[in-house]
C-alpha cells in the first residue's frame, strides 16, 4: 500500500513537474516609435511619437484606438550637446495637427515641436521621460554640414531644357555626416480660373541617391527630363476651367542625415514591412536625424521645354500656356 | 488498317510535337524597316578670351537648327544644358545642313565685363552662330569662337 501511495506521489509530482503555464492572453508591451528629422532650415522643429505592440507577446489588440498615441503631457527634451555637457535644452510641446484624408486607426492627431536654432556638425540629443512605464527614450545626432550647388548656376544668364535628348545635370558639394541627397525643381506658375490669379509652386524630387562614402569635391548626377513631366502629372489636377503658366524654377537639393539614409534605403527595397528594422532609437524605433535644403532660385525654362508642358504627351491636359502666351485650340 | 491507322496516329503526334516547338520570334531581316540614319555634331565649347580671367566666363547657351531663321525666331531642334564642367557636348541628328548657337556671359563685377569687350556690365553676353553639316556615321566636330 505504502509502495503504491509513492509511487502514486512520484507520478503526481513529474506531472506537476511538467505543467507550463501558458498565458494566451498576456498583455504585450508598447514600444514607442519615434519619427524626429532636425530642420536645419528653421527655428521650429517637429517629432512625431507613436506606439506599436509587439505581437510575439500574444499581445491583445488594444482597447482603443487611441491607444496608439502616447499621453500628450510628456516630457520631450531636445537638447545640443557640447563635448560632455550640455549647452540648450528645449521642451516639445503637442500640437494638433490636420490629417490627411484616408484610413487612420486613431481619431486624434498630433505631433509634438519646440523652437530652436539647430546648427550644423553639431551633436542633439532626444529624450523622452514614459511615466506611464517609467522608461526613457533616448537618441542623439550629429547634423549635417552645409553644402553648395554648384550646377545648375547662373539663373541669370542660363535657362533649364528639360528634353530628353540633353537631362539636366545637378552637382553639389559634399556634405558631412549626410547619406540621402534628393533633387529637382520647385515650379513656379500663375493659375488663372476665371478672372483670379494664383501663383502656385510645386516640389518636384526626381531622384534621390544615396552617397554614404567619401566622394571627392563634389557629385554629379542627371535627372531623367521625362519624369519632369511625368510627376508634375501626377501632382497636378487636370481641369478645363484651370489655365496655368509656367514663370520659372528653382533648383533644390535635399541632403539628409546617414540614419535617414539607411531608412529610406530599406523602404526603396521594397521591404515595407522590415522599414523598423534599422532603429536609432535607444528603448524604441524610429530615427533622429537631420535636414538641410539648398537652392538656386530663378531659372526660366527653355521655349522647347514650355512647349512641351503646353502640348507634351504627359502635361497637355493641365493647360500650360506655350511659348506664346496661348493654348492652340482654344484658351490663354 | 490497324497498321495505317498507326502510322497516322504518329505523324499527328509529329505534327502536334512541331507545332509545339514553334516560336514566335521576330524576323531577324525585317523588311521595310530601316533605322534612321544619323551621324554626330561635337561642339567643342572651350573658353578662351584674351583679356578676362576664364573662371570668369561661363557658358550660358548652346542649340541647334534647321536654319538661320529658326535660330534667330529660338524655334530650335535640340538644345543643350551648359555648365562650367564639361567642354565637349553632343548631338545625334539625321544627315543634312544645320546651323548653331553658341552664348558665353561674363560675370565679373563693376566694369571689368565692358572693358574686358563684352557688351554691358556683369552678365553682358556674346553670341556666335555657323552652319554645319552632318553625315552618316560622321562626326562633325566644331568650335564656336567669339569675337
Amino acid at each position: 500500500m505504502s509502495r503504491q501511495a509513492i509511487i502514486l506521489f512520484l507520478v503526481g509530482l513529474v506531472m506537476l513537474g511538467c505543467e507550463t503555464e501558458v498565458d494566451v492572453f498576456k498583455l504585450g508591451e508598447s514600444t514607442p516609435v519615434v519619427y524626429c528629422i532636425l530642420n536645419q532650415d528653421t527655428t521650429v522643429q517637429s517629432l512625431r511619437l507613436s506606439r506599436s505592440y509587439n505581437s510575439s507577446l500574444a499581445a491583445v489588440a488594444p482597447d482603443s484606438p487611441d491607444s496608439l498615441l502616447f499621453d500628450r503631457a510628456l516630457d520631450i527634451v531636445l537638447e545640443k550637446v557640447q563635448g560632455s555637457s550640455v549647452v540648450k535644452r528645449t521642451f516639445f510641446i503637442p500640437v494638433d495637427v490636420k490629417k490627411d484624408e484616408g484610413f487612420f486607426p486613431y481619431t486624434e492627431h498630433w505631433i509634438y515641436q519646440t523652437d530652436m536654432q539647430v546648427l550644423p556638425n553639431t551633436t542633439y540629443r532626444l529624450i523622452i521621460y514614459l511615466s506611464e512605464s517609467e522608461k526613457i527614450v533616448y537618441s542623439t545626432c550629429t547634423t549635417v554640414t552645409p553644402f553648395d550647388i554648384i550646377n545648375p548656376a547662373y539663373p541669370e544668364v542660363r535657362l533649364i531644357h528639360l528634353q530628353t535628348d540633353h537631362n539636366p545635370q545637378f552637382s553639389w558639394t559634399k556634405s558631412n555626416n549626410a547619406g540621402i541627397y534628393q533633387f529637382g525643381f520647385s515650379l513656379h506658375y500663375d493659375e488663372y480660373i476665371e478672372d483670379r490669379v494664383t501663383l502656385k509652386t510645386v516640389n518636384l524630387f526626381l531622384n534621390t541617391t544615396f552617397m554614404l562614402e567619401s566622394a571627392g569635391h563634389y557629385y554629379t548626377q542627371s535627372i531623367n527630363s521625362a519624369q519632369f513631366y511625368i510627376r508634375l502629372h501626377d501632382l497636378l489636377t487636370a481641369d478645363p476651367a484651370i489655365i496655368r503658366k509656367c514663370t520659372g524654377v528653382d533648383a533644390i537639393v535635399l541632403c539628409g542625415g546617414e540614419e535617414l539614409a539607411y531608412l529610406v534605403r530599406l523602404q526603396q527595397g521594397g521591404q515595407t514591412f522590415n522599414i523598423m528594422e534599422y532603429s536609432n532609437i535607444l528603448n524604441g524605433v524610429g530615427v533622429f536625424s537631420s535636414r538641410l535644403i539648398r537652392q538656386v532660385n530663378g531659372f526660366k525654362l527653355t521655349n522647347q521645354t514650355i512647349d512641351s508642358l503646353a502640348y507634351g504627351k504627359y502635361t497637355h491636359d493641365l493647360n500650360f500656356l506655350d511659348r506664346n502666351g496661348i493654348r492652340e485650340g482654344g484658351g490663354g | 488498317m490497324k497498321k495505317i491507322s498507326r502510322w497516322l496516329l504518329a505523324l499527328s503526334l509529329v505534327v502536334v510535337g512541331l507545332q509545339s516547338c514553334e516560336t514566335d520570334s521576330l524576323p531577324t531581316t525585317p523588311e521595310g524597316i530601316e533605322a534612321e540614319p544619323v551621324g554626330t555634331l561635337r561642339v567643342w565649347f572651350k573658353i578662351s578670351h584674351p583679356w578676362l580671367p576664364l573662371d570668369r566666363i561661363v557658358r550660358t547657351g548652346l542649340h541647334v537648327a534647321k536654319d538661320g531663321m529658326e535660330i534667330y525666331k529660338g524655334y530650335y531642334l535640340q538644345s543643350a544644358n551648359v555648365t562650367d564642367f564639361q567642354e565637349n557636348y553632343f548631338f545625334y541628328l539625321a544627315p543634312g545642313n544645320y546651323y548653331y548657337e553658341a552664348s558665353i556671359a561674363c560675370i565679373c563685377g563693376g566694369d571689368s565685363c565692358s572693358a574686358g569687350g563684352f557688351p554691358g556690365n556683369q552678365f553682358g553676353s556674346k553670341h556666335t552662330m555657323g552652319r554645319f553639316t552632318i553625315e552618316k556615321d560622321q562626326v562633325t566636330t566644331i568650335i564656336p569662337t567669339f569675337q
